[in-house]
């Protein structure tokens, strides 16, 4: 149990607080606010599972930082957009399967994780990578021979996937072909990769210079 | 004679199922449920717009302009057919 709140991240760096998700109590969902606890009405199984247990984590996160996790809804994670601490904090929450990832900064921060692609169709990756990628990317995906593309694919689309949540845009809102994801520094935002093991891909992306990356545990 | 969005629709609710690994009609029970522009969630709309992509001979494009096609399997259909229509008159 931690005895002190953490201090807010300093300018530039960002907290990334990678949850199992595997374990998800009954009490969990009572930490989540009303809208929340709709969307996940909305989905059955694991699925509801996971959402509420990755929901109840942004706010055991958040509370990590000094912040009360009353289920009234300190934090709200309207769907498609960045959830909001209200503290100066910034928040992004990706999951996938059972693994989260939370990242904080004091900027608009975007992360996100997906899974390595396990006996992916190449035609398939291809169809992807024609699809979300610009023409550079997409160049150099072609340049690239197989199996290498999947994984290259999967690391474009985790940067494209952190550059939108950064911005506080959903895939229905914005272009992923729009999105350079090549470069780890633009005027608009930061990137960087995130080392979370051989089966996820994952990166980071915040709207201000990235200075330092800070893994964190609940 | 070019398909038609209902059809269109039909494969992208298939397709969708398929990368699910779901069964269809509880793919169809639950987009029902959501809505009548069957809104779903874009990353399985990417997965399955793009093997739409393939099977209707089309290339589809998530930029800017396009990307609300990928905030239902309605939008999203719709998209396609638009792109089959533009292909057969070419």
């Amino acid at each position: 149990m931690r005895l002190s709140p953490l201090p807010h991240p300093p300018t530039g760096a960002i907290d990334v607080w990678p949850v199992a998700l595997a374990e998800c109590t009954h009490a969990a969902v009572r930490l989540l606010a009303p809208e929340e606890r709709s969307r996940a009405d909305r989905r059955s199984g694991e699925a509801r599972r996971r959402f509420i247990a990755s929901h109840a984590a942004l706010r055991r996160v958040v509370a990590a930082y000094g912040r009360r996790t009353a289920h009234a809804g300190d934090v709200v994670a309207a769907y498609g957009r960045p959830p909001r601490a209200g503290c100066g904090l910034e928040l992004s929450l990706t999951h996938c399967g059972d693994l989260a990832l939370v990242g904080v900064a004091t900027a608009p921060v975007g992360v996100d994780v997906e899974s390595v692609l396990a006996d992916a169709d190449p035609d398939h990756v291809a169809d992807l990578a024609e699809m979300t990628l610009g023409d550079e990317e997409f160049q150099r995906f072609r340049m690239t021979p197989w199996p290498m593309q999947q994984t290259m694919w999967v690391r474009l689309f985790v940067r494209k996937e952190a550059c939108l949540k950064a911005q506080g845009h959903g895939l229905a809102d914005a272009g992923l072909t729009d999105i350079d994801a090549l470069d780890d520094e633009t005027t608009e935002r930061s990137l960087r990769d995130l080392a979370i093991g051989s089966d996820h891909v994952a990166a980071v992306a915040l709207r201000s210079p990235i200075t330092a990356i800070r893994w964190r545990e609940l | 004679m070019t398909v038609t969005v209902e059809e269109v629709t039909e494969v992208v609710i298939a397709c969708l199922a398929e990368k699910k690994g779901a069964d269809l009609d509880a793919i169809k029970d639950e987009l029902a449920a959501a809505g009548p522009e069957f809104p779903y969630d874009s990353q399985w709309l990417v997965s399955a717009g793009a093997t739409a992509s393939r099977r209707l001979d089309v290339k589809l494009k998530h930029a800017k302009r396009n990307a609300r096609a990928f905030r239902s399997v309605g939008a999203l259909s719709r998209y396609i057919h638009e792109l089959v229509i533009e292909r057969e008159a070419a």
